[in-house]
């Protein structure tokens, strides 16, 4: 066992004793996996705290403003995976600055000259930019998978250092992420001959592709397992590309419809694309529909009895449509869709998947005040049919609190409730009670859920509900709920898992603010926007716990002269743990206390 | 249930309120004086910030003004601390913020006053909840907002900055007020269109595909639709293109903002490393309209391929006709027409 690790020196009976201690602990603790398990690992003395940092591969860091990436990278030199939280998620909401920060620069410098062998990089809500993108193609020469969620500040010219340097590219992800138009062909900047390319998503890139290369690319990678595209391929496009790979397993379609753009001679003739999808034989996840023409969702049928994951959430169609597409799709497991499919359409779902874990409906008018397509009745057929779900996220215009109730009961196995009552303080709609029952009943029955988002008419009781039940809760989102600091202190009083808190426009303050000062340390972050508390409150917690980066937030008006800060002048109390210093590249809107 | 969008029965199910927002939309855009503010304030609406802080009657101080002014106001009963319960309404003119942010609760006042029909009038009137009626009629629109979809907003990861969340809201129910009004803190605000920056919280790269796959849907039922109209747009001296989507708009005037905002950093010259504006570059604003008086001038390049200036054919017609648009600076447009050789000397 010694021998595979190079720096040590072969076991011999010589050995001080806890040299081979740490030989054997490093070769055991490679083989811990699981973050948490390794950072208990750490804990237990010196010398495992060395081993375990010695051998660990894949870092995680849950907000990069947490630790610097000078300490990371003098902490865990062999890192080969990283992967970094940056903004806050009510940050993708415009409740935050543009430029508040979360910069990738930073980052990319220090692991470029520390960890030249790195092959992973994953960001989530991180700004980066072209140079970084360059820089991070020119130090890694093993680099193999990129995966960008929900970032932004970069362009195609930076995708196409990505392409053509990476010659060991495996992944190349773009999620929500903005990217800025450069005129630069991208793909076409990936090399000649074969590439071990295995998954390029880039459905959200708003930007023509060159297809030609496109097509190219894809008949030479033949590992190619998973291809996204954006809405600029059109069905036709599609087609020539299925018949190139029908080894996908998953599949971003596209626009789904003619482009008006390409004259083509036979453009009344249609391929045969039920063909080319049926030939997709492990076709499992199916994504895209962007502009959808329904008459052509029927060649999707052949592949639908394997679908495990169906995004249809930019998908405009009817229930009628949705239901001749759904009812062949018994094995799915996740499924986002437009509410544009009504009440209707979720019993559809509910009659034929029901091996259903996550449903996710988005709401195709975020209005506050229309009927809605959805409600309570599909909440409800979703509980009744799909008894294995483990995850919700649900956008409505009106709810009740039996449905909830029901789905609490139906199921136990939920994980994760996100109800989006889209009213503000809009109660039950048939009751006209507040919708405190239903969010109790579920962190009552529901004893797995770790993270919960209320909404709806919300009193001090649905939080004493929460802190009594909510045992295992890490991530609670609330807007618009509660009545008073009481309301707070029950969940910072009685969720011990608590990780993430983000609260809008509740009526919380300073008080609530202390009661937590307890478990701050032990927290990711706390939000709290257009609430009670005040400069002082924060200012006091901030100087209490000099481990908490303490932000305010201001309100900025375009043309208003700046104004000198003013004592409570602040939208957004952003406070998370952290062992540095005040960071020095926040914009002027913020101030840390 | 009634069909609530009682303006819009014989259109597809799918199509709600979108077809009806736009025109709608376009209608009350000019009575109404409400700009849509995102956090960064990124709206040109310096005239009603003006105008709705001078007239706070009040004996607070300027940072209640301020406080007035922010965005995060959405509801009474959700107000800050520092505000004074006592803080009047002010009765304006036009619906300004006041009303969207109303700084007492429900119960206290009648919280529209002035001009604007007053909400328990129209409340009255009309008991139904989510009544289309009752909500176009009231229908804020801001410039470059719409409820629900941001039809109006231009593609492209520039627009972002200006995207945001604002719904539009009317609560037209009279039992909901009150219930809500036996809530104290919990009451909300029926009267107020208020625009509630990220509500509900949909991000807006989803609100904008949306936006383009229902306009897909919404032209033809069923049939094909033209989609989007993507045009390059180039600007002498800018670093890289753009693309607007030509059907996002319906005035010269819209596409004229949209491409202001796009290309400010480049006009001014500043831009931070990240392309974020900088603060200086919106206090000079000195390219207020690339239509009008400024030393840009907006051409574009027809079927033909001759470079004419934008602004001289009805709208529906240049849509069909423009195949690339660029923003020149005034002294090379010279040749282009009479109208913009006057407009570059005049400049110089």
């Amino acid at each position: 066992m010694a021998e595979e690790d190079g720096d040590h020196q072969p076991l011999r009976g010589s050995d001080p004793p806890d040299q081979v201690l740490d030989t054997v602990l490093e070769t055991v603790l490679q083989f811990l996996t699981c973050r948490q398990d390794r950072n208990s690992a750490s804990l237990v003395c010196q010398s495992w705290h060395r081993a375990e940092a010695l051998t660990r591969s894949e870092l995680f860091i849950g907000n990069c403003y947490a630790v610097s990436p000078a300490r990371a990278t003098a902490r865990f030199p062999r890192v080969e995976s990283i992967y970094i939280k940056g903004r806050p998620r009510f940050a993708d909401f415009n409740l935050m600055p543009r430029n508040w920060g979360a910069h990738f620069r930073p980052w990319v410098s220090a692991m470029s000259r520390a960890y030249p062998w790195l092959e992973k990089v994953y960001l989530k809500r991180m700004s980066l930019t072209n140079d970084d993108l360059a820089l991070l193609a020119d130090s890694f020469r093993q680099f193999k998978e990129l995966e960008l969620v929900f970032c932004e500040g970069f362009g195609t010219k930076g995708l196409s250092e990505i392409a053509s340097k990476c010659r060991q590219l495996r992944v190349l992800d773009l999620s929500d992420t903005e990217v800025i138009d450069d005129a630069m062909d991208w793909i076409s900047s990936f090399p000649e001959g074969e590439t071990p390319l295995e998954s390029l998503t880039f459905d959200c890139v708003e930007c023509e592709i060159n297809f030609e290369a496109l097509e190219g690319l894809v008949a030479r990678s033949p590992s190619l397992k998973k291809l996204r595209l954006n809405r600029y391929v059109s069905i036709r496009q599609l087609y020539q590309l299925l018949i190139k790979a029908p080894q996908l397993t998953h599949l971003g379609t596209g626009s789904f419809s003619q482009s008006e753009n390409i004259q083509h001679l036979d453009d009344n003739q249609d391929l045969d694309y039920h063909s080319a999808f049926a030939a997709c034989k492990s076709l499992v996840c199916l994504s895209g529909f962007k502009e959808v023409m329904p008459e052509y969702l029927p060649s999707i049928y052949p592949v639908c009895a394997n679908l495990t994951s169906l995004n249809f959430s930019y998908t405009n169609i009817n229930p009628q449509q949705f239901r001749s597409v759904i009812v062949h799709c018994h094995k799915l497991q996740n499924l986002w869709l437009l509410d544009t499919v009504c009440d209707e359409g979720l019993q559809a779902v509910a009659a034929s998947c029901k091996d259903l874990r996550e449903l996710r409906v988005f709401p195709v008018h975020p209005d506050e005040d229309i009927e809605g397509p959805v409600s309570e009745v599909g909440l409800q057929a979703i509980s009744e049919g799909c008894r294995k779900l483990q995850s919700i996220l649900y956008f409505c215009q009106r709810m009740t609190n039996e449905a909830v109730i029901a789905m609490s009961r139906n199921c136990p196995d939920l994980v994760v409730f996100r109800l989006c009552i889209m009213g503000r303080h809009q109660p039950d709609h048939v009751t006209r009670k507040p919708m405190d029952e239903g969010f109790g009943a579920i962190v009552k029955n529901c004893r797995k859920l770790t993270r919960l988002a209320v909404s709806g008419l919300l009193t001090d009781k649905a939080f004493s509900y929460i802190g009594q039940y909510g045992k295992l809760v890490r991530t609670l989102s609330v807007a618009f709920a509660g009545d008073s600091d009481m309301g707070l202190r029950y969940v910072l009083e009685g969720c011990p898992r608590l990780q993430k808190l983000e609260i809008r426009d509740s009526p919380f303050g300073d008080e609530a603010l202390w009661a937590g000062a307890h478990r701050y340390y032990n927290m990711r972050f706390l939000w709290m926007s257009s609430c009670r508390v005040s400069r002082l409150g924060c200012q006091e917690i901030a100087r209490s716990m000099p481990h908490l980066v303490v932000e305010l937030l201001r309100y900025e008006e375009e043309d208003a002269p700046f104004v000198e800060e003013d004592n409570n002048n602040f939208s957004v109390l952003y406070m998370y743990r952290s062992l540095e210093q005040t960071r020095n590249d926040a914009p002027e809107s913020v101030t840390i206390l | 249930m009634s069909p609530p969008l009682t303006a819009m029965e014989d259109e597809g199910q799918n199509d709600v309120s979108v077809a009806s927002s736009s025109t709608v939309d376009c209608d009350l855009q000019s009575g109404l004086g409400l700009k849509e503010r995102n956090y960064l304030g990124l709206s040109d609406c310096s005239s009603v910030d003006s105008s709705r802080v001078s007239t706070l009657s009040n004996d607070n101080k300027s940072n209640l003004n301020l406080k007035a002014t922010e965005l995060r106001l959405g509801l009474p009963g959700s107000q800050s601390p520092e505000r004074d319960p006592s803080q009047q309404f002010v009765s304006s003119g036009k619906l300004d913020e006041k009303l969207l942010f109303p700084l007492v609760p429900l119960s206290q006042t009648n919280v529209v006053s002035g001009s604007k029909r007053g909400f328990s009038e129209v409340n009255n009137s009309i008991p139904k909840e989510g009544n289309w009626m009752f909500h176009a009629s009231e229908n804020d629109v801001s410039g470059s907002g719409n409820p629900g979809i941001n039809i109006k907003q231009s593609l492209g990861p520039a627009c972002a900055q200006s995207n945001m969340g604002n719904e539009i809201q009317s609560k037209g129910s009279n039992e909901h007020s009150r219930v809500i009004n036996q809530k104290n803190a919990a009451s909300n605000a029926p009267a107020a269109k208020a625009q509630v920056v990220g509500w509900p919280p949909i991000r807006s790269f989803r609100k904008n595909s949306l936006a383009s796959a229902m306009r897909n849907n919404d032209e033809v039922d069923g049939k094909p639709g033209p989609g989007a109209l993507f045009i390059k747009v180039s600007m002498d001296g800018a670093p890289y293109l753009r693309k607007v989507d030509l059907r996002n708009y319906s005035t010269y005037q819209e596409l004229s903002s949209a491409l202001e905002k796009m290309f400010s950093c480049f006009i001014v010259g500043q831009c931070g490393s990240n392309g974020t504006l900088a603060k200086e570059t919106k206090a000079e604003g000195n390219s207020k309209d690339l239509l009008h008086g400024s030393e840009y001038v907006l051409t574009y390049e027809d079927k033909d391929g001759d470079w004419m200036l934008v602004g001289d054919v009805p709208w529906e017609m240049f849509m069909n006709t423009c195949k690339k648009l660029k923003i020149m600076k005034g002294a090379d447009a010279i040749g282009l027409a009479p109208r913009a050789a006057e407009k570059s000397t005049t400049q110089h």
